[in-house]
């Protein structure tokens, strides 16, 4: 199955087998090289198999039904997207991805069986999820109220098989927010992360780019040329309103929010060449991140807010470096001399998936700290760039123009599973993940 | 003055004791971001686990204690990889709710930003609750189980659930009368779940040669885990504080099985460091 295969990179690398010795073998450490990984990275685990069953009914069959066809649908497409399941059943043999193998009868691996009833009740309607083992016995059983659409109760249903069977949080009611086309104009749009319900939530007839969407509330910050040069802005994605953020003489640019959402790195022009700031939520400067004389942009907090990493051209190229929060203690990742920005930092801290060129365009890597690992994720298929995180750490989005128009993707951390988010009719990119909705 | 000088004999003999054991790890890498070698999981019978079976039944019932093991600091921990807390901030004020930069002519509205308390995305390894001891007739019960536990078998053929870890468990199926299964019983999947989230938070790297690490636990209800301990040391105190802050920080597992039949389930969990 998915048996992670790793290269086997003994003898390229002696390293301390002990730290007694660690100085000794440090020394023998070939400087590291740029290294293709073959496979997988996140998928140590083996895919849960599980099968779902049709959803069932209770009441007004004449409504009911064809809302239950529709919502068995978003709950086999929420837990295949999860990437934690194999799902069977004859649901999941109608959503699943193309070449996907589905069982139609229950094997003797399954380790649960879904099942979930749509009830009609004077009270309103809501859908009572049940989840057992092969034996028919409990895992849970929760009820979700079903407002207007059944989409998010299977969501939320979805979000918590999730959570009791791997122990982990879902995404299946986060959103995306990215920058498509409109008429005349670029705004910023916002899509469920199935690709559901795109919507702009800006009007600025003008062209926006590199929204960050805030981790924690519904605001999402992004530049603006509205005002004749590039600006920063925020929109608050339920209720639309808009606000500046900063609006400082040059470029306002690259805003990317602290972990605890108080802060923004940002790239600001003030002396001249773009450099990075911190500041607050309001504008106000905090302090100057960097302060080489060439320029230094797209800025990712760490997932502790300790440090950041950016995009520099100090060497003469592009390049990703680290930084503490201050701005001291600058290192690069050693990941090869060709072009390299817009680095965005996993959400356990591990690694750092960015945009690097490949011959006449560009495409996504992922790579550890130090650069000792750095692995290819997107091949050659038009350009690949300004990959975004999931806050579960295992989904990353970016915009590719594989089929020519630039779209909005999304794929598993390790490559796998790559899709299309967003309207093949206009032309989407720079995306940001929503965190989870609290609660 | 002669004394110096054997001591310091001493020394280098003892370093160089050290420099020709430490040869003998060859020195290798895997990999970053996993463990070099995975190796197909097993579950293994827990009366078959090197060390005291028996003993193991005898245990006192869990300790309405942390989660934080008692011998954890002692040594320097070597490890860096992992995210450090939060970080203190530059500034102490609270979030505030985005303003109209006063600064700045726009017509846009003010935002209505609720300052909610910011849920740290990092952060956030929740704390075991203290533990509901579970009934003295149950933890017999699980105690008899554990005599004979027959080995489990789900979870086999899937192999490749992270990076040689094993498992055995105690407690379990039936609370005594079940019979048949033993460990999770049906419930095959909290085992597989458990399995994977504690190998992601395994960074078994450096690894040469073989050893075997031990670790006993318990999870409760909630699926917070307990009493978390170094049951069967490796004889390398770095790889038994690896996997010991392996299970540590996948506290809190999934809830158990509403229909589990006990209030809590006991663990061995074995890591196996191999290349």
């Amino acid at each position: 199955m998915m048996r992670t295969r790793l290269v086997d990179l003994r003898l390229r690398f002696p390293f301390l087998a002990t730290f007694a010795l660690g100085a000794v073998f440090l020394t023998a450490v070939p400087s590291a090289a740029e290294i293709e990984w073959v496979d997988s990275i996140e998928k140590t685990g083996a895919l849960q198999p599980i099968w779902l069953e049709p959803l069932t009914i209770s009441g007004d069959a004449g409504k009911l039904d064809p809302m239950a066809r529709a919502g068995e649908v978003v709950l086999a497409e929420d837990l295949i997207l999860s990437s934690y399941f194999r799902v069977d059943g004859p649901v999941a043999a109608r959503v699943a991805p193309h070449g996907t193998q589905v069982a139609l009868s229950k094997g003797p691996d399954l380790t649960a069986i879904v099942h979930g009833q749509l009830v009609a009740e004077p009270a309103g309607r809501r859908l009572v999820g049940r989840v057992v083992s092969p034996g028919e016995k409990l895992i849970f059983e929760k009820t979700y109220p079903i407002a207007t659409e059944v989409r998010s109760a299977m969501h939320a249903f979805a979000d918590d098989i999730v959570f009791h069977l791997t122990g982990e949080q879902g995404i299946a009611r986060t959103r995306v927010a990215c920058i498509c086309s409109a008429s005349k104009s670029k705004e910023v749009m916002v899509i469920d992360y199935d690709g559901n319900a795109p919507r702009y939530i800006t009007k600025d007839l003008s062209s926006n780019l590199a929204p960050a969407w805030s981790p924690v509330d519904p605001i999402v910050a992004y530049t603006s040329f509205k005002r004749g040069e590039a600006d920063l802005y925020g929109v608050n994605v339920e209720s639309g309103a808009g606000y500046g953020i900063s609006q400082q003489k040059g470029i306002d640019s690259a805003p990317a929010w602290s972990p605890d959402g108080r802060y923004l790195a940002v790239t600001l022009a003030l002396k001249g060449n773009p450099d990075i700031y911190l500041i607050r939520r309001n504008g106000e400067i905090v302090e100057r991140i960097t302060t080489d004389p060439g320029i230094d942009s797209s800025p990712c907090f760490s997932p502790t807010g300790r440090q950041i990493a950016f995009m520099s051209d100090r060497l003469g190229f592009p390049q990703i470096f680290i930084c503490d929060a201050d701005g001291l203690n600058v290192t690069r990742i050693p990941i090869g001399q060709g072009y390299a920005d817009s680095p965005a930092w996993s959400p356990k801290g591990d690694r750092i998936v960015y945009t690097a060129r490949t011959g006449p365009g560009f495409d996504i890597f992922i790579t550890t700290l130090d650069g000792s690992i750095n692995q290819r994720l997107t091949m050659g298929w038009g350009s690949n760039e300004n990959p975004r995180w999931a806050p579960d750490g295992r989904h990353i989005v970016f915009s590719s123009s594989r089929s020519g128009k630039r779209g909005v993707y999304v794929m598993n951390s390790d490559g796998s599973d790559q899709r299309r988010l967003t309207p093949t009719d206009r032309e989407c990119f720079y995306p940001t993940w929503s965190p989870r909705p609290p609660g | 003055m002669r004394l110096p000088g054997i001591v310091s004999l001493l020394l280098h003999a003892a370093f160089l004791a050290i420099f020709a054991l430490g040869a003998r790890f060859e020195p290798t890498l895997g990999g970053g971001f996993g463990p070099g070698d995975f190796t197909p999981v097993s579950l293994i019978d827990a009366s078959q686990l090197p060390g005291p079976p028996p003993r193991a039944v005898a245990r006192p019932t869990p300790e309405p204690k942390a989660v934080e093991t008692p011998e954890t600091p002692k040594e320097p921990e070597p490890v860096a990889p992992e995210p450090e807390p939060e970080p203190p901030k530059p500034e102490p004020p609270r979030p505030e709710p985005p303003k109209p930069d006063p600064g700045v002519n726009v017509s846009d509205q003010a935002p209505k930003v609720a300052a909610k308390t910011p849920p740290d995305s990092a952060a956030a390894e929740p704390a075991a609750k203290p533990v509901r001891p579970a009934a003295r007739g149950t933890q017999s019960a699980a105690e008899e189980a554990l005599a004979g536990v027959p080995e489990i078998k789900a979870g086999r053929e899937g192999g490749l659930v992270a990076a040689g870890v094993e498992s055995g468990m105690e407690g379990g199926d039936g609370g005594g009368g079940g019979g048949g299964g033993g460990g999770f019983g049906d419930f095959g999947y909290y085992r597989l779940a458990m399995q994977n989230r504690i190998a992601s938070n395994w960074s078994p790297a450096f690894v040469s040669g073989e050893a075997v690490t031990i670790i006993y636990f318990r999870i409760i209800r909630s699926g917070a885990i307990v009493g978390a301990r170094v049951e069967e040391p490796s004889g390398i105190s770095f790889y038994d504080q690896t996997a010991l802050r392996a299970v540590l920080s996948s506290s809190p597992l999934p809830p158990l099985p509403e229909q589990f039949p006990e209030d809590a389930v006991g663990v061995h969990f074995r890591f196996r460091y191999k290349q």
